[in-house]
């Protein structure tokens, strides 16, 4: 593993943008857990060019390709985080209430611990968002954890749609009403900028609309001021962009899906979303979809009305739920957050890691390349030593792209790839706990909360 | 319009919810029960087949294979059920917090660096909607502890049944102390090095200070017979001092542990250590000092940039291997509930599950001087038991019964609560309800 | 124009190397607008072969040039005989006479910042919390021109250095404004300039609680004003050529961005930090600007990226310190382990009857671990492996820092360097540092002069030695990058500054080698108080020009024993001390005099008064 790190680093350096080092292997003899398809006792996965090109017993791999023994162990597809701030330098511009033209992508950081962390449990993909500060806040990226790697955009998962971070609540109302003295403060506040800024956007998609005509017939003709704000607001429009809402309540949850309504915009997952399960059916009809904490509540008054078994009463209803972790710890032990899915209100094995992957694909838009072992899709593979729903289960090695990016038994300790040279020894840096969904606002008040 | 405190108003809004709250819950029931057919985790005396234990007076009677069933006693058949003592959350803040955010339902934190004499068993909230929340895990005790400046305060171990804070004391307190730490807060403490130090300088100086004066406090006390002057400060660690309490210390750098192993040795202090987040790396100095270690969260990050991915996941296991009597925490409020799965991941990296198991229920009763009376399944002790499916540490098993003192305490909450009434929620989606179908 | 031979007043301060050049001559008239430099050994280029020539110079030109060239009777002769003759460097990317801003301008919040609860109206969703243009930090209108002044003493310290022309950029966040050509020489502060408004200069700063705050604020800013600004023109272009074309919309900053986007006007890009660099080049990649990256400390992570030569770059000449002292390591490690070894003691005496070493075999501790973490705990008191793994890990990432120009060299990528972020004081030093870490003289003569000549478009006037070109030229005592070289003269653009090479008197807290013999060593002290004599040790030792010292006495149990602001002035010695008296913090200022092996002096005590104390030399470091 240590050479394979090191080949990648190597590869770095040649890399041309949008391009990334794929592997070839052929995983043998591990229970595989499909997800999609059920699950296959001592099955072969063969990967060719980084995709999952077989499945099945005794494959047959072309000479010289890479075998990983997985006799004894269980083999599932590349876990995904549906919710992360994982790999990126910048998380909230929270300077405006509105900034849906900023891009969490443009600040990926390659040197994340944090990004090696998650692949040591079993994590291949992550979501990584904007913060929560702003009602609008910033376009999100979805990344695939090729840890090792110097070039930024060799961690952009291609072709996934863009996403949207939208928050209700009081994140935004204490960062821009309670901090900064402008709308919103309250719940009215926050539709109130919402429907604005869908407003604006519609505007400004009108006079782009009248321009392009107008240019047809006139090539003097003057096109409006640029203005990326609005432009992203006209691509939600379009539905170019899926919202991924930070959100609570039920009451904000039904809100934001009737200014949806108005404006036409169909595409959304409601993140967090406490309270979702109050209105599961709505959410259901809407076909909108929800990514929730397995158990997290009580860290705020918004959520002192959840349940852990949000999660169960959100998919009995049909809702495509995900659950995901908003944290550098939580995202190490996806696995075991689904798994307590079982424990609060007796999910299927199935169902529990569907939360996990292909539902969190779906949200993401990307469940036609990753979230299940299926030919064609990507060879992004997580091999636990147990069934990953039992708490001992230990993930041994974490495959992106068929290249293996963790490795219990062969990764040195210190896996740093960014070294200070000022800075002899690593600083301690205690169990630290931070918001993550609020990084980067403490500029913006001073109160400790 | 007339203003309204919102404080006021929130406090009055969560009041009329526990009161709506509390008329939903069943209630406890207390009497003679026998616990049949089931496997028993004892935890000191193995796995018994196949056996009963009897529960009377809120005591554990009788516990075996060929244990005659009292003609009183309300009989619960626990076949493919295992029975298992209740677990012991080291370290929480349940019963002290609310919710996180609002420091109003905060009472772990009070003003001051000194505050030895501030009674966590004063401010706990026997009606915390956290509390059943935490209970249907098979968690029946905690230490709910003060937390914040030197001497925060004074810690105590309750169960997590009763209507008043005496009825739910179980019988151990402790001064908590944080040892002054000399690295950041974390990545995102932004003081210089120079500042870190200073602070770090101050902290210790005046931990040494604050010894000499309890010193000099004590010896006042003695050769006046209890009568020096009224200094509550003082006195709440003169028992400390004297090594008639524990302290329980919080450190978790390497070399403030080292260090906070040498102050303890020189004071000659009954403490435990807390957090000890990097004792994995000085764990032989802990377990040559015999001093005992309350860890957790286990399912925690490294400390370092450069330190491998299990460490927090493999420490308390470590410190297990080397010696050191090691129980869990998690070091939590409202998820205090994930405590099995704080000990089952120990035992996934390193721990044995037996010990895993001993870490939340026996070891914990022995480090506060309670194993006579929990932490086990044997007679004589306080029936404080859980029965579940299976291993509770799996995250499928289902507890299906819960006693503390021998309460059978229903396993309800407002989260069970929750779920059963909008599993199938009555009415479902309405034609006006429906966002986008108007 | 009528060039002045003038020398102008010189303060140089701390100004740290082996040998300290000193300016002379100050208050003398000019003579003549003539100077010929005679029987230099001159390297007109790097590359060039010395050559032993006369160079001709007038009226700020180098007129002639050659073995036997006619020198002219009214010229200044400059005798130079055995100095060698360079052209004068030129600074790619600096701030050199930039002066700081006066005070931080009032945080510009919106709607008077934080805290403002009331407010009646509500502005258009856009404003919504848009600071205005100089808020933001977007100002490339900007000139830096307003902010510079020829009293700044970066001019004559990098000038003291072999620097005769820079290119600067204004002070400010994310677009502060417009770079222009300086040459490091004047009276007032338009006469150091030679081309305005050459450069863009960007960098990764946040406008703090005012949009944009963050780095994807500031990109998202980038992609708009780009693409405005290409629209304006556009239009610009369709208002002057066609009829019924409203009046394109005026704003500053699109405006100013017209030339870059033109490609008229290249983009500084300051980008220090691995990740700065590759946001910088996806940033060029997505709006297509002609990018230089600049201040650049870690360029060589992304090298292909500059191979194909669209982006430019400038390397920064501030490199990291090596904090591993070795010396004082060793020093440390030596007390560790003797605290450790004590410690170790303690813990023996610690263990409980029932842990004696008879019982180990019982005890898992010693049990032999296989596991990758369990390794690394300590159980050994000698050596720490995971220190060692760290020391060599930064060690290498140290040395590639020091390597970076040397293998950006080697691959063939042309860079200049920048001073923005260097020190004047550590160009020497850091500039020696690359060459023993690859880089050939000649390549670094050429990142200083024809390089950044070429970059900067002054190749035809600057960067080497030839007739017609401006009068730049270093006249030093030795190759220009030899150890103990030192400028003997500068001359800028005809006009000639000399410098004194001599021992040096002041410091401040630094000093030279001569310093060394001085105080390094071993003393013992005695301090005479009322009551008693106090005696201890002083250790003073010599790294790279930086004196510390610490203080050993049975009178010290506690606390620091580092000394501070250690000042050598002369033979006299200045240095202060903390003392830890019982919790009270008292501060002991020394002030000695230095007689060879021994010292006078006295001790001040703060408010007890100041006590005699003499001290002697006990033993010298071991070389």
């Amino acid at each position: 593993m240590r050479n394979i790190i090191f080949l990648s680093l190597l590869f770095s350096f040649h890399l041309v943008v949008g391009q990334v080092p794929t592997g070839d292997m052929i995983i043998r003899k591990g229970t595989v857990l499909t997800i999609t398809k059920g699950t296959l006792t001592e099955t072969d996965i063969l990967v060719q060019k980084g995709k999952i090109s077989a499945i099945g017993k005794e494959l047959k791999a072309p000479a010289g390709t890479k075998e990983i023994d997985a006799t004894g162990l269980f083999v599932m597809p590349g876990i995904i985080d549906a919710h992360s701030h994982i790999g990126i330098d910048a998380v909230n511009e929270a300077t405006n209430p509105i900034t849906p033209e900023v891009k969490v992508g443009d600040a990926i950081d390659p040197f994340d611990m944090a990004i090696y962390r998650a692949l040591a449990g079993g994590v291949t993909t992550s979501h990584a968002m904007h913060g929560s500060a702003n009602v609008i806040g910033g376009q999100c990226q979805t990344i695939k954890h090729r840890y090792g790697l110097m070039d930024p955009s060799a961690f952009i998962f291609k072709d996934a749609p863009r996403t949207l971070k939208f928050a209700l609540g009081e994140n935004p109302i204490r960062v821009h009403g309670e901090g900064r003295g402008v709308q919103p403060r309250t719940r009215m506040g926050v539709e109130r900028v919402i429907r604005n800024a869908f407003a604006e956007g519609q505007v400004y998609r009108d006079k782009m609309k009248a321009y392009e005509l107008e240019k047809v017939k006139n090539p003097n003709a003057v096109p409006p001021v640029y203005n990326e704000r609005y432009q992203t607001m006209a691509d939600i429009l379009d539905g170019k962009i899926i919202i991924q809402c930070h959100s609570y309540r039920a009451d904000e949850i039904l809100m934001l899906m009737n200014v949806l309504r108005d404006f036409g915009v169909k595409k959304i997952t409601f993140q967090h979303a406490n309270e979702g399960f109050k209105v599961a059916p709505e959410l259901a009809a809407f076909g909108a979809m929800a990514s929730v904490f397995s158990d997290w509540w009580a860290y705020k008054f918004e959520v002192y009305y959840s349940t852990a078994y949000n999660a169960t009463i959100l998919t009995r209803n049909g809702v495509v739920t995900s659950i995901n972790s908003d944290s550098g710890e939580m995202i190490r032990h996806l696995y075991y957050e689904a798994a307590k899915t079982q424990r609060y209100g007796g999910l299927s094995d199935d169902e529990a890691l569907s939360l996990i992957t292909i539902n969190p694909a779906r949200q993401l838009g990307i469940d036609d390349k990753v979230g299940s072992i299926e030919i064609g899709k990507d060879a992004d593979i997580a091999i636990f030593s147990g069934h990953p729903l039992s708490v001992y289960a230990v993930p041994q090695m974490t495959i992106v792209d068929g290249i293996v990016r963790f490795d219990k038994e062969n990764d040195p300790s210190d896996m740093r790839i960014y070294i200070d040279p000022e800075e002899a020894t690593p600083a301690y840096y205690g169990r630290e706990e931070v918001d993550e969904c609020m990084r980067g606002t403490d500029l913006m008040f001073n109160n400790r909360h | 319009m007339k203003k309204y405190n919102p404080i006021l108003i929130l406090l009055v809004f969560v009041q009329s919810i526990i009161v709506l709250h509390a008329q939903q819950v069943e209630k406890s029931t207390f009497g003679v029960f026998a616990l049949t057919n089931a496997t028993i985790e004892t935890v000191t005396k193995g796995r018994l087949e196949n056996a009963t234990v009897v529960i009377r007076n809120g005591k554990i009677e009788a516990v075996g294979p060929n244990v005659t069933i009292p003609a009183d006693a309300q009989v619960i058949d626990c076949k493919g059920l295992t029975v298992y003592p209740g677990m012991v959350d080291s370290g929480t803040h349940l019963g002290l917090q609310e919710i996180e955010s609002i420091s109003v339902t905060q009472d772990y934190d009070e003003m001051g660096e000194l505050t030895p004499e501030m009674q966590a068993l004063t401010a706990i909230n026997p009606n915390s909607v956290l509390i059943p929340v935490t209970r249907v895990s098979g968690v029946t005790s905690v230490i709910a502890s003060p937390s914040g400046g030197l001497f925060p305060g004074t810690a105590a171990l309750i169960n997590l049944e009763g209507y008043t804070p005496e009825q739910m004391y179980a019988g151990f307190k402790a001064i908590v102390m944080n040892f002054p730490s000399t690295g950041r807060r974390g990545r995102y403490d932004r003081r210089t090095d120079e500042d870190v130090k200073k602070d770090s300088d101050k902290a210790i100086k005046k931990l040494n200070e604050t010894w000499d004066r309890v010193k000099a406090y004590a010896a006042i006390d003695s050769s006046t017979n209890g009568k020096a002057d009224y200094n509550p400060q003082l006195a709440a660690l003169v028992p400390v001092y004297r090594g008639k309490a524990t302290a329980m210390i919080e450190v978790n750098k390497e070399s403030d542990i080292l260090s906070a192993l040498k102050w303890i040795k020189d004071n000659k202090i009954k403490a435990i250590l807390t957090g000890v987040d990097e004792g994995w790396r000085v764990a032989d100095s802990i377990a040559i000092a015999g001093i005992p270690v309350i860890t957790g969260p286990v399912i925690s990050q490294p400390t370092r940039e450069s330190d491998r991915y299990d460490t927090g996941y493999k420490n308390a296991g470590i410190m297990h291997k080397a010696g050191v009597k090691v129980a869990i925490r998690t070091d939590d409020a409202e998820n205090v509930r994930n405590l099995p799965f704080n000990a089952g991941f120990a035992a996934a990296y390193g721990m044995s599950k037996e010990d895993a198991m001993k870490a939340v229920t026996i070891v914990p009763a022995e480090i506060f001087g309670v194993a006579d009376k929990i932490g086990s399944i044997e007679v004589g002790k306080d029936a404080n038991i859980f029965v579940s499916t299976g291993d509770p540490f799996e995250p499928a098993t289902q507890i299906k019964h819960l006693f503390i003192n021998g309460w059978n305490v229903p396993l309800e909450s407002r989260q069970s609560l929750l779920y059963d009434e909008f599993l199938n929620r009555s009415p479902g989606v309405t034609k006006e309800s429906v966002p986008g179908k108007s | 124009m009528k060039r002045k031979f003038f020398l102008i007043p010189l303060f140089i301060l701390g100004f740290i190397a082996v040998i300290i050049a000193q300016p002379v001559s100050e208050d003398l008239p000019q003579v003549t607008g003539c100077i010929a430099l005679i029987n230099a050994k001159v390297i007109a280029a790097p590359g060039k072969p010395v050559q032993v020539e006369t160079i001709i110079m007038r009226d700020g030109l180098i007129t002639d040039i050659g073995p036997r060239v006619k020198i002219p009777a009214d010229a200044y002769r400059v005798p130079a005989d055995s100095l060698y003759a360079y052209p004068a460097f030129i600074d790619a990317f600096s701030s050199i006479g930039v002066k700081n801003p006066d005070t931080d301008a009032p945080r510009g919040g919106p709607q008077g910042g934080p805290g403002n609860r009331d407010r009646n109206s509500h502005p258009a969703v856009d404003d919504e919390g848009n600071a205005s243009l100089e808020d933001a930090g977007i100002t490339p209108f900007r000139s830096v021109r307003p902010t510079v002044d020829i009293k700044e003493k970066s001019i004559a310290d990098w000038r003291a250095q072999g620097f005769a022309i820079a290119h600067i950029v204004p002070k400010g966040k994310m677009i502060p404004g417009k770079g222009s050509l300086i040459i490091l020489s004047g009276k007032k502060t338009d006469d150091l300039f030679w081309k305005e408004d050459i450069s863009m200069f960007a960098q990764w700063s946040g406008a703090g609680d005012t949009y944009p705050s963050t780095v994807i604020g500031i990109m998202a800013k980038w992609r708009e004003l780009y693409h405005n600004a290409t629209q304006d023109l556009a239009q610009q272009t369709s208002y002057t050529n066609a009829m019924l074309v409203p009046r394109p919309h005026y704003n500053q900053a699109h405006e100013a961005l017209i030339p870059v986007v033109k490609k008229d006007m290249p983009v500084y890009f300051r980008a220090p930090k691995v990740k700065d660099i590759s946001r910088a080049l996806a940033m060029q990649k997505d709006l297509g600007m002609k990018m230089v990256i600049s201040d650049a400390e870690e360029a060589w992570y992304l090298k292909d990226q500059f191979k194909s030569g669209t982006i430019s770059l400038v390397l920064s000449l501030a490199l990291p310190e090596d904090k591993s002292d070795k010396k004082k390591d060793e020093a440390k490690a030596e007390e560790k382990d003797k605290k450790e070894a004590k410690e170790k003691n303690e813990e023996a005496m610690l263990r409980p009857a029932h842990a004696q070493p008879d019982a180990t075999a019982q005890q898992p501790a010693k049990e032999k671990n296989v596991d990758s973490t369990q390794t690394i705990i300590k159980n050994t008191i000698k050596t720490d492996p995971e220190k060692e793994a760290f020391e060599k890990k930064r060690a290498q990432s140290l040395k590639e820092h020091y390597q970076q120009a040397g293998v950006l060299a080697k691959e063939g990528i042309p860079f200049s360097f920048g001073t923005l972020s260097g020190k004047s004081a550590d160009f020497t030093k850091n500039i020696k540092l690359m060459m023993d870490n690859g880089l050939t003289s000649d390549q670094a003569l050429s990142a200083l002069t024809t390089q950044p000549a070429k970059l900067l478009g002054i190749e035809k006037n600057c960067g080497t030695i030839d007739i017609g070109k401006m009068a730049n030229v270093i006249v030093s005592s030795k190759p220009i990058f030899e150890k103990d070289a030192a400028i003997r003269y500068m001359i800028v653009e005809g006009n000639l500054y000399e410098y004194e090479v001599k021992e040096k008197k002041k410091n401040s807290g630094k000093e030279s080698a001569s310093a060394k013999g001085l105080i390094s060593g071993t003393w013992s002290y005695t301090i005479e108080t009322p009551d008693q004599k106090r005696e201890g040790t002083l250790e003073f030792t010599d790294q790279s020009g930086s004196i510390t010292g610490t203080i050993t006495s049975s009178d010290i149990t506690s606390g620091n024993k580092e000394l501070e602001s250690i000042v050598l002035d002369g033979n006299t010695l200045a240095f202060t001390f903390d003392l830890d008296m019982g919790g009270q913090m008292m501060t002991l200022e020394f002030n000695l005099k230095m007689n060879g092996e021994s010292f006078d002096g006295n001790v001040n005590v703060g408010e007890f008064g100041s006590f005699p104390v003499t001290g002697q030399r006990t033993s010298k470091p071991k070389n």
